[in-house]
């Protein structure tokens, strides 16, 4: 071999992994340190920000620690159940998707991203349309004799928000693993004796459950962090940790505050995903 | 039929003769998107026997071996496995296992856990899994390999493994897709040989598909050719070998030597299109071919005072084959080569003139392939 001959492939390989770095590092690690930065600022009288690193926002943080944790418990929860829904209507989904003829699948798989190229905001008002007391949902339950209910400004309506807004998430991840799985061990599970449920509990669901954990985690950090969703089809009672965080910058025009808010949003929802990591390391091996 | 009907009131389920049968498959069709892939299949195979059913890839082997299983369903026909007509059951619920060609082991679990899955499926306790399993294991000779992982076993310890697996639970057949199709040579012969005794020692019926003939042959107490959705023919290797039924059996077979032609007046001689005659011990009226193995033909130096019913012709090609050298003759002028055994160790070469002798014993006759 020689020289040249070896500076090509290694100074590509150099190429490749730098691209890549620089990219995480101005997309993910630069506003995280612009916000982990900005938190130890203070607010100055007419808002935005000073940098004169002061611990203040992470002060209020610990003083107001009941409101915070209140918000937070509620925002795990809403977007724990609009994961566990998301994943529930996704998996069939997705297998359909993946039992389909494979000239149809391209086609199945643009509808479901199809509604992700209009504005989130624009579908979110629609929803508002959709659940109004006299909207077509009420005007559905009237014709079948029932009395109008409800919807908006409920935990519901914005959980409904949230699997509409995020179900491509959990199908995309969870259809690649269905058409990845080696479809013999399906037919041999029917050969030794199962019929079709415990076929996928024991044989098809284990060995889909990385696109089922992908898809999940998809959908529920962006759900942990929503604020269009709950601002918009929520009342008093859906407050989450997006919109104290949102509200922040707009209302209170506190950036200090709002970014220690959103850092520890992030910290969370890191901390939350090391098990998941852990477990997927750990059945690889 | 109306007497059919009168004397047993549920003409699918059988009376067992004598012996009794693991499977009869009749009248089985079955087409792909207007394409048949079989065309009224029989078959019957009796208990503890190894069955095996060959032909060349598209023959239909291996969706009759998925209609068995339940896998596939048959646009016609029955299927009864032990008595039994599952035609409608799904795989579930059949009394058969399969070893799929690829082996098809679940990899998220061990190998004990892979070989007592069928045994979990039935609602047996988890101690009489674990030892039913590790006994499977050991019959397969895998002692010892329970706790592995399935990514780490070689080729040949997963075919086991998938063996392990579809004996367990001592199904009425087991079914086996080309189960030897992905190794290599010398294991496929060992692993042939270790099917075989297996079968011996744990008396199940086997139900072997297979495009490979001599594998075929080895392995099984009966077989059936198929050909482009039919049974062209089954019975012993032994008779399937000494009487192909049809050309394509033949050439399947190896026979290197297929004459087409039509028998004279006196039946017993039989002219190919190219103006030979030739002798065969049994006459075959409709006969269309003659099929006469290259090994039995012998190919000796031509010599004055030749006796009749041997040909002779110019020597066409010569392959030194080890532990006999095969000669193409050129023989009647007209352009038909029959190939034979050089006798005696003669040294023959391209241009030489030579005599075959053909024994009319070896001369079969056959009557066409059937069309469509």
């Amino acid at each position: 071999m020689t020289a040249p001959g070896d500076r090509g492939p290694a100074s590509g390989k150099w190429v490749a992994l730098a691209l890549p770095t620089l990219w995480a590092a101005l997309l993910l690690a630069l506003p995280l340190v612009v916000m982990a930065v900005m938190s130890t600022g203070s607010r100055p009288a007419q808002g935005g920000v000073v940098y004169d690193g002061s611990l203040d926002a992470w002060r209020w943080l610990g003083e107001r620690e009941d409101l915070v944790a209140r918000t937070a418990w509620r925002s795990a929860r809403i977007a724990g159940l609009a994961t566990l829904f998301a994943v529930l209507l996704a998996t069939p989904t997705a297998w359909w998707i993946a039992r389909a003829p494979v000239r149809r699948r391209a086609l199945l798989l643009l509808l479901v991203v199809v509604p992700s190229w209009t504005s989130f905001l624009l579908r979110t008002y629609a929803w508002r349309i959709l659940f109004r007391t006299e909207g077509p949902v009420n005007e559905v339950l009237g014709l079948v004799g029932l009395d109008p209910v409800a919807f908006l400004n409920t935990e519901g309506a914005v959980i409904v928000g949230l699997v509409y807004g995020y179900l491509p998430f959990a199908v995309l991840p969870i259809y690649v693993a269905v058409e990845r799985l080696d479809r013999d061990l399906l037919h041999a599970a029917r050969d030794l004796g199962a019929g079709p449920v415990r076929t996928f509990l024991s044989v098809a669901f284990p060995l889909t459950l990385a696109g089922t954990v992908a898809g999940a985690t998809l959908v529920f950090v962006p759900a942990l962090a929503a604020f269009v969703t709950p601002a918009l089809l929520g009342g008093d009672d859906t407050y989450m940790i997006g919109q104290l965080t949102q509200d922040q910058f707009m209302k209170a025009r506190d950036w200090p505050l709002g970014s220690a808010l959103g850092a520890a949003l992030a910290l969370a929802a890191l901390l939350a995903l090391l098990p998941v990591v852990g477990a997927r390391r750990a059945a690889r091996a | 039929m109306v007497r059919g009907n009168v004397l047993d009131p549920h003409p699918r389920v059988r009376t067992l003769g004598p012996v009794s049968l693991s499977l009869e498959a009749t009248g089985i069709h079955k087409a792909f998107a207007g394409a048949p892939a079989l065309r009224g299949v029989d078959l019957r195979v009796e208990q503890g026997e190894f069955y095996a059913l060959v032909g060349p890839s598209g023959c239909g082997k291996s969706t009759l071996l998925r209609i068995v299983g339940g896998h596939e369903r048959p646009d016609e026909g029955r299927i009864t496995i032990a008595g039994r007509d599952v035609t409608d059951d799904p795989p579930e619920r059949r009394p058969v296992h399969t070893v799929f060609q690829h082996y098809a082991l679940f990899p998220h679990l061990s190998v004990e856990d892979n070989v007592a899955f069928p045994l979990r499926m039935q609602g047996v306790g988890r101690r009489e899994r674990r030892a039913r399993a590790r006994e499977s294991l050991e019959m397969v000779r895998l002692p010892g390999y329970g706790r592995r992982s399935v990514a780490t076993l070689s080729g040949g310890e997963k075919q086991r493994v998938a063996l392990a697996r579809a004996l367990v639970p001592r199904p009425a057949i087991v079914l086996l897709d080309e189960p030897l199709g992905a190794l290599d040579l010398q294991l496929r012969r060992a692993m042939q040989d270790e099917i075989r005794d297996l079968q011996r020692r744990v008396g199940l019926t086997f139900l072997h598909v297979t495009h490979d003939q001599e594998e075929a042959f080895r392995l099984a107490d009966e077989v059936a050719v198929l050909h482009r959705g039919r049974v062209a023919q089954q019975g012993t290797p032994r008779d399937v070998y000494r009487r192909p039924a049809t050309p394509f059996v033949a050439a399947f077979l190896g026979v290197g030597n297929l004459l087409e032609g039509r028998p004279e007046a006196d039946p017993r001689r039989f002219r190919t299109a190219q103006g030979l005659v030739l002798e065969a011990a049994v006459p075959v009226a409709g006969a269309t071919v003659a099929a006469i193995r290259e090994e039995t033909v012998t190919v000796h130096p031509e010599r004055a005072g030749v006796p009749s019913g041997d040909l002779s012709g110019v020597v066409e090609d010569v392959a030194f084959l080890g532990a006999m050298t095969r000669v193409a003759v050129r023989v009647g002028g007209a352009g038909a080569s029959v190939c034979g055994v050089a006798a005696e160790d003669h040294v023959f070469h391209r241009g030489d003139r030579a005599t075959l002798r053909v024994d009319p014993d070896d001369v079969l006759l056959l009557r066409p392939d059937p069309v469509g």
